[in-house]
């Protein structure tokens, strides 16, 4: 069985015979899916929000400026309005743009199945390439997103090969919250979207600044485990991991201390 | 019978930007490609292809797949009923796999079905079974096995000659594809007769005419070939793909049958651009003026022939460029191997080498301690001197010094314009800041043929209709997207002095060849015949009437209308024919010597593009040129085929690569295959020398293939220019940059 | 399946079976082959349509899954012979050549000008990324656009 949402993943795989499936369920009438509002402290992200959406969201841009900026970079004008972010996370691709950023910000996955229903920390939910802890009979409801405090400044990093639609080569999200705590996420450096807790640890209590950063990319290779194909070698992606973090970093911490350049506009 | 006596003026003749007939249908919707074709109880035709660069085929059985329901018709290598092999050159490829297959994806069998659906699960229940062989992919391993179609030398002037200062290098290109946005598709539609009539994308339907009899073994009136629209071609469809097997199909079960590739199929369905390696030492003296080149010049063929020879000399002719130099020496090997079959694409060897002469010059002005555009304009060719390869006196026009002192004189952009992130390297992935940028300039030259060489009997048939409504053009020359069909309204009208002007695409049995879209050739080809035509008829006509001019209204006499046009259209001459040939060429001797090209169009380009070293990312900010056009004809349409071969030119910089393991194409999709957005497309300052040719209509030359020449050379040394990184392969990947 | 879709103003019902595209429905079954298949992979937007009011590339698109829709094709632009102002900037500015992006370019670019009918160069690379053409560079579509926008801009809106 699979979920249909967008489809912008489901289609081309249904076609190419890439799945198999026996049946294929369309939750777009399903009440409830569409949600993008908050609640308790937390922005719910539907399952039928779509990465159009998220760019165009008020509250996106208010309380999770990142995860529009990364949105932004998904496919094409054509391909945002119908991708969604729950179907980018529950394809799960090693390069899935929605890793990171929901990994940095400790995002919920809220799973409705005919057991009832759990919530599953992201950390936990993917399990390698296209795989994720989401059972048969299980949908994803929405993604619920803590609002981090202030200040804080976050960054997504994202390597392609040129600057049209492009799948990412590599990408970093580091989020920067008050007391000195750093979260640092990687995207398309492993079979799975990453969190990167050593070199969380690294940073903590530090600025960004060139002994810190030094100390933290040292960590990167214990990290990741970056694979070499056809779009880029492994050596390639592994120097371009510590190059993205050093420039996130500094990224991030300018604009928690609010000198940076807005969000959601450019980095310039 | 009253005529009026006012003039209605030409608007749209030669030298204005005239709008493009086909511009309405197409912007609406309404333009049929070959891929939209159907007819009534049209079956769909499908192909099955080898899963292997190299095997034999132990057991082929299609007993199965004849049982799925709806399939009405399998054909393998024995149902060819006529000659089996095909090819532009040399009819070197089997129509169907002869029992051996010699790249990934070859065609073995095809099926006609009810629907795409049921074709494609006969294409399941077909049986093969394979001895896999070791496929031949290396080509320096095939050179040495001799295993190749064509080896040539171009020897001229004094081998002893000597400079004091001495560059060489190895420089590669990659396998670039043509990736036109319009899949291969056709329908034949069988006429009842035992004949066929296939509509279909091609750049010459004459050509693929003459294929597909010889395979069906029928006599040529049995087979018409109707031009269909054309969404791009580049090169990708002067060989024949599907139009034999639609043909065969159409004629085996009396049905029509309609196919249309898909994305990966269509990456396997054509031929591609050589991939080459090569090797250059460039001598000079201490002032600049080159004395002696050689270079070995090696480029892979693949599995069957297409116009590889041809691509082969073109690669050898021109491995110096535009430059004089009395001491040459070119060895040219082209390679047989199990790799997909290379062909023709814009610019058609000159490409690869101009990569490899254009190096050698940056890398030489380096040594010298001089300005490599003094360099380039100490030794530029000029009409009077000898092609430094062949010797051949240049007697038209040759504009290079010219070119390359206009292109300077461009003023170059102002810094980084960080406005906006698609301004940067790496675009809206915000991997960049302005302050990890470093910014380069580079320049290059390139040099192209127009027109076929080496002898061929190279010609164009047009005949010109008057009807009481207009001009008819009948041609069979294709409109690949380039204006030709506006070209050669324009010149129509100008000579005839009438508005309404149609182009009508007959059919193989109505006109003649008009030889193919390709080689720069059919303004100079088909417009010129258009010109002579026009020409002819409207002289034919006046000597007729004893008249002094001739418009849409019809004939006049010191300003006095005599004969109306429809009773010019009722007594004639109201038609003409003529068969259209530009000089001749001649065969090369031995050492590449001889008179074998018409005419030469030379171009120069300067890329200035912004690199971040660090994460080895290329924004390619601006690219500007000067091109040697001889008159220019629609300035709209030109620009457009100068921005859009600078574009393709750019893309063999920096994206674009069929890549290969083992013989398979691995990224045969545009997830992979990167062709430039519009979120990496440089501007373009491109500007016009209007020296006319000695042979063109106006004095025009073909304009479509030097924008793609010379661009990709100036993208490299403007990354060069910024990294200091030697560059000597293109697309330039990130890990050249880094230096990984 | 039989599902009904509004395109261009018409309803067509048609019977579709498995994961048919709403690309292939409109080209094979509703005689609409304006939009074009290029790829078949939302990689170069030559089939983008309108569907609910949102560009999408319709070989993404299940047919079933744009059963009671509403949809947009490159067909529905021109009001009989009066072109769309995108189509016309596409034509005066040279954007043009093969053609076979153009319907896709024509969609796009009328819902951008439809959302913000003077967009800056910038806005207008951003919002057509996703349409390869193969044949121009590009060029001539940006000076169309960018002339429509002037115009817009011009008109005191």
């Amino acid at each position: 069985m699979r979920i249909l949402a967008g489809g912008t993943d489901l289609v081309p795989w249904l076609r190419d015979d890439l799945i198999t499936p026996d049946l294929v369920v369309d939750i777009k009438r399903l009440p409830g899916l569409g949600d993008l509002d908050v609640v308790d402290g937390a922005l719910r992200i539907g399952a039928l929000v779509t990465f159009a959406d998220l760019v165009a969201s008020p509250l996106i841009a208010k309380f999770l400026p990142m995860l529009g900026e990364a949105a932004g970079t998904v496919g094409s004008v054509g391909i945002r309005h119908r991708a969604t972010l729950v179907g980018n996370i529950c394809s799960a691709v090693p390069s899935c743009d929605s890793g990171p950023p929901l990994l940095v910000h400790e995002a919920m996955v809220h799973v409705i199945g005919s057991e009832g229903g759990r919530v599953v920390p992201i950390r936990e939910w993917f399990l390698g390439p296209k795989q994720t802890v989401l059972d048969r009979g299980e949908l994803v409801a929405h993604v619920t997103v803590p609002i981090p405090p202030v200040p804080r400044g976050a960054a997504f990093v994202r390597l392609s090969r040129y600057a049209g639609e492009d799948l990412a080569q590599a990408s970093v999200a580091v989020l920067s919250l008050p007391e000195g705590e750093w979260r640092v996420a990687f995207g398309a450096l492993a079979p799975t979207p990453v969190r990167a807790p050593a070199v969380e640890a690294a940073l903590s209590g530090r600025q960004a600044n060139d002994g810190a950063i030094a100390d933290a990319l040292r960590l990167v290779p214990d990290a990741i485990a970056p694979i070499t194909d056809m779009r880029a070698s492994k050596e390639y992606r592994m120097a371009m991991a510590g190059v993205m973090l050093r420039r996130a970093l500094h990224l991030a911490e300018t604009r928690r201390a609010g000198a940076g350049p807005a969000y959601g506009t450019a980095v310039m | 019978m009253t005529f009026t006596t006012q003039r209605r003026e030409v608007r749209s003749g030669v030298g204005t930007s005239a709008d493009r007939p086909d511009g309405i249908p197409k912007v609406k919707g309404n333009f049929a490609y070959s891929s939209d074709l159907s007819a009534h109880g049209a079956l769909w035709g499908a192909t099955l292809r080898s899963p292997h660069a190299h095997a034999r085929i132990t057991r082929l059985d299609i007993g199965p797949a004849l049982r799925v329901p709806g399939v009405s018709a399998i054909l393998t290598y024995d149902d060819v009923p006529g000659r089996k092999v095909f090819g532009l050159e040399e009819a070197d490829q089997p129509v169907l796999a002869d029992g051996e297959v010699r790249y990934w994806g070859e065609p073995i069998a095809v099926v006609a079905a009810d629907d795409a659906e049921d074709a494609r699960r006969a294409l399941e229940a077909i049986v093969v079974e394979y001895d896999v062989l070791e496929p031949l992919v290396d080509p320096e391993e095939a050179a040495r096995r001799d295993e190749t179609f064509r080896t040539m030398t171009v020897r001229r002037g004094d081998p002893e000659a000597r400079g004091e200062v001495v560059v060489e290098g190895y420089y590669d290109t990659g396998m670039q594809d043509q990736a036109p946005l319009g899949p291969e598709a056709g329908l034949a539609i069988p006429d009842g007769e035992g004949g066929v009539d296939l509509y279909v994308a091609t750049q010459w339907s004459h050509v693929d005419h003459e294929q597909i009899v010889a395979a069906l073994g029928v006599p040529p009136d049995r087979v018409r070939v109707h031009l269909s629209g054309i969404g791009g071609a580049f090169g990708a469809r002067e060989d024949v793909s599907l139009q034999i097997h639609l043909c065969m199909l159409a004629m085996h079960t009396g049905r029509p049958v309609r196919m249309v590739y898909n994305r990966a199929e269509s990456f396997v369905g054509h031929v591609h651009r050589h991939p080459s390696r090569m090797w250059y030492r460039h001598e000079a003296t201490r002032d600049g003026t080159l004395v002696r080149v050689t270079a070995r010049l090696l480029l892979d063929g693949g599995a069957y022939m297409s116009s590889s020879r041809a691509v082969m000399a073109n690669a050898a002719y021109f491995a110096v460029g535009p430059y004089r130099c009395d001491s040459v020496e070119v060895h040219g090997v082209m390679t047989r191997t199990n790799n997909p079959p290379c062909g023709a694409m814009r610019g058609f060897g000159a490409v690869q080498s101009c990569f490899g002469y254009e190096s050698q010059m940056d890398r030489l002005a380096d040594a010298l301690g001089m300005d490599p555009v003094e360099l380039r304009l100490r030794n530029a060719l000029a009409p009077g001197d000898h092609m430094p390869t062949t010797g051949q006196l240049i007697e038209g026009s040759l504009p290079t010094a010219e070119v390359i002192e206009r292109l300077r004189a461009i003023p170059l952009p102002s810094g980084l314009d960080a406005t906006h992130p698609l301004h940067l390297p790496g675009g809206t992935g915000l991997t960049t800041s302005p302050g990890d940028v470093v910014r380069g300039v580079g320049y290059a030259v390139g040099m192209k043929n127009l027109m076929f060489s080496e002898a061929f009997d190279d010609f164009t048939e047009v005949r010109i209709v008057l009807t009481p409504v207009g001009v008819e053009i009948h041609t069979a020359a294709a409109e690949v997207g380039q204006g030709l069909i506006t070209v050669c309204q324009q010149i129509a009208r100008s000579v005839l002095d009438m508005e309404h002007v149609a182009v009508i695409f007959d059919d193989t049995s109505q006109i003649g060849s008009a030889g193919s879209t390709s080689a720069s050739r059919q303004t100079q080809m088909t417009g010129g015949a258009v010109l002579a035509a026009t020409t002819e008829l409207r002289d034919r006509i006046l000597a007729e009437y004893g008249a002094d001019r001739l418009d849409a209204q019809g004939v006049w006499r010191e300003g006095e209308l005599t004969v109306s046009v429809d009773e010019l259209c009722q007594r004639g001459p109201a038609e003409h024919h003529v068969r259209f040939r530009h000089p001749p060429t001649a065969r090369p001797d031995d050492n590449g010597q001889g008179d074998v090209h018409v005419d030469f169009a030379v171009a120069a380009h300067r890329a200035v593009v912004d690199v971040d070293p660090e994460l080895g990312l290329v924004r390619v900010v601006r690219v500007d040129t000067v091109q040697d056009v001889g008159k220019v004809l629609n300035p709209r349409a030109l620009v457009g085929q100068i921005e859009g071969g600078i574009m393709q030119g750019v893309g063999l910089a920096v994206m674009e690569e069929l890549v290969l393991d083992g013989g398979r194409i691995r990224n045969a999709n545009f997830t992979d295959y990167l062709l430039p957005t519009f979120a990496d497309a440089p501007d373009v300052v491109a500007e016009f020398v209007e020296e006319p040719s000695h042979f063109g209509p106006f004095g025009a030359k073909g304009a479509g293939e030097p924008p793609t020449i010379s661009s990709t050379p100036a993208v490299a040394a403007a990354i060069r220019a910024a990294t200091g990184r030697p560059i000597t392969r293109v697309p330039v990947h990130p890990d050249d940059i880094i230096g990984l | 399946m039989r599902i009904t879709i509004t395109v261009n103003g018409v309803d067509h019902s048609v019977d579709v079976r498995g994961p048919e595209s709403l690309l292939h429905v409109l080209r094979e079954e509703m005689a609409l082959p304006g939009s074009k298949n290029a790829c078949e992979q939302g990689e170069c937007g030559s089939c983008s349509v309108v569907l609910d009011g949102d560009v999408v590339c319709s070989c993404l698109v299940m047919a079933v899954d744009a059963n009671g829709s509403t949809v947009r094709t490159v067909e529905g632009y021109a009001d009989h012979d009066v072109l769309h102002p995108v189509q016309t900037a596409l034509l005066d500015g040279g954007g043009v050549q093969c053609g076979f992006c153009t319907p896709g370019f024509v969609v796009a670019a009328a819902e951008l000008f439809d959302v913000n009918p003077t967009p800056t160069s910038d806005e207008i690379r951003e919002a057509l990324a996703g349409n390869v053409c193969r044949c121009t560079g590009y060029g001539a579509i940006l000076r169309g656009l960018e002339e429509l926008a002037a115009r817009n801009a011009g008109g005191g809106a």
